[in-house]
């Protein structure tokens, strides 16, 4: 059990680290998002990937708040993002409108988490989960991929269809 | 809280108790007997537990007084209960009395909830020119939009407005013009007129109208009468944000000319946001007729 977390935890995090484009679109590409991917990878990742794959239930709600406090700084940063990966007001607004969302999620993890929540915790992730998706397949330039975080990233690469 | 008489029925309870206390027998013929110290040991009893009766009902009449106060200056409403009333302690020598009814106290009333709104956010793809609108809400509006005829075309091309906007059609070209449609909903004629002149229609029925000129067949726009506010157009990236969605299922639609509309069902909760990604395909204008049925170039024999 341990062994296949561990795998899975690595798949994860070289999923966000070392993502080879699958599908690459040229006009996205061009966008420069190395800032906010750089953003994603040393600040997101590491505390969202340990919150999600963290096997031991008494552990969770650790996990879970540290997860948020992290994440609720960065959600704010996102919300103030001067240089977002987008090429016009509409799509500049889509952005904004995951960053306030995001925001918000990760403040009702934060407070389910601290009141041992486990449940309701575990749903406010899935909802971040869903933010992050959906931002993602929008604004991630490098891969046109539909869902990237974590299992469904995972899924992609064993070859499961988007 | 607790339960309340009725002061009228508190009334009528203590006259129930009264000649239980108060009545001497009486009768013909029958002589007054002296009274015994254990009779008036026994009536001080009975006396004793009438005040407690009275002190008992006079609290609850002042609970009573004190609720109604509470629901004309808005603090919390009694709690409204099918259940008797406490019945005060009966002296020990008396039957105890039926159960009074409580009072049915109507419960102040409640505004409903507010429902809530969020966001609906997305991605049209497939052509450059959409607009997404909410379907099932309606409310229209008596708002004024205008399509100017100028340089042999409508300007601009594609409006959208909300169902009950007066849409204006001034002329601005130096020849004469005859605005028309044939779309079910929203058929009219304008009939011809000159440079200067302006027609208008209002839009009553939400739906596609295509509106063309009587005279020029290339002249050709297109007005989306959307049942209510909740629409907006799709960047030309495809990207669009509709905000203060209610909360609740509802149909969203992406609309281009030319192209068949894509209803999708989703639910919108509240504080929450609904991502769309929404395919449209180009279609091509078909030829269209005049007014009267016959194609442009031809006179009626």
């Amino acid at each position: 059990m341990k062994a296949v977390a561990f795998l899975v935890l690595a798949g994860a995090c070289a999923s966000t680290a070392t993502i080879a484009p699958v599908r690459v679109d040229a006009a996205a590409a061009s966008t420069d998002d190395r800032p906010l991917a750089r953003f994603m990878r040393e600040v997101v990742s590491v505390p969202y990937s340990f919150a999600v794959l963290e096997q031991d239930g008494r552990r969770r709600p650790v996990r879970f708040e540290r997860a948020a406090i992290v994440l609720q700084d960065a959600a704010r940063d996102l919300v103030h993002w001067e240089d977002p990966p987008v090429e016009s007001e509409s799509a500049r607004e889509v952005f904004y409108t995951y960053a306030r969302s995001l925001e918000q999620q990760v403040g009702s993890l934060q407070s389910a988490a601290r009141a041992h929540h486990l449940a309701e915790a575990t749903v406010r992730l899935e909802k971040i989960r869903q933010t992050c998706n959906s931002c993602h397949r929008f604004f991630r330039p490098a891969s046109v991929i539909s869902k990237d975080v974590l299992y469904d990233r995972m899924a992609f690469l064993a070859g499961e269809s988007p | 809280m607790r339960n309340h008489l009725h002061p009228l029925l508190i009334l009528a309870a203590c006259c129930s108790l009264v000649p239980a206390v108060s009545a001497q027998p009486r009768g013909k013929g029958r002589t007054p007997k002296a009274a015994t110290q254990a009779d008036i040991d026994r009536l001080e009893k009975k006396v004793d537990a009438q005040q407690a009766v009275i002190d008992k009902m006079v609290k609850l009449q002042q609970q009573y007084a004190q609720a109604l106060v509470g629901l004309t200056d808005g603090s919390p409403a009694p709690v409204v209960t099918d259940k008797p009333a406490p019945v005060p302690e009966p002296p020990a020598d008396k039957p105890a009395a039926k159960p009074v009814p409580a009072v049915v106290v109507k419960p102040a009333v409640v505004k409903p909830k507010p429902v809530g709104v969020g966001t609906v956010v997305g991605k049209v793809t497939g052509v450059a020119e959409a607009v997404v609108y909410v379907e099932d809400i309606v409310a229209s509006t008596k708002g004024t939009a205008s399509m100017k005829q100028e340089g042999k075309q409508f300007s601009p091309s594609v409006l959208i407005v909300q169902k009950g906007t007066k849409v204006d059609f001034p002329n601005r070209d130096a020849i004469f013009h005859n605005v028309f449609s044939m779309s079910p909903d929203n058929t009219f004629d304008l009939g011809s007129y000159p440079q200067g002149d302006s027609k208008s229609v209002t839009m009553t029925k939400a739906g596609v109208v295509t509106v063309y000129c009587n005279m020029h067949p290339q002249m050709v726009g297109h007005i989306l009468v959307v049942p209510n506010g909740n629409y907006v157009r799709a960047g030309k990236d495809g990207f669009f944000r509709l905000p203060n969605i209610p909360a609740g299922p509802h149909r969203i639609v992406a609309w281009a000319p030319n192209s068949k509309p894509v209803v999708v069902e989703s639910t919108v909760s509240d504080g929450e946001v609904v991502t769309l990604e929404l395919q449209l395909k180009k279609g091509r204008a078909g030829v269209h007729s005049k007014k009267d049925g016959l194609p442009y170039g031809s006179y009626e024999q």
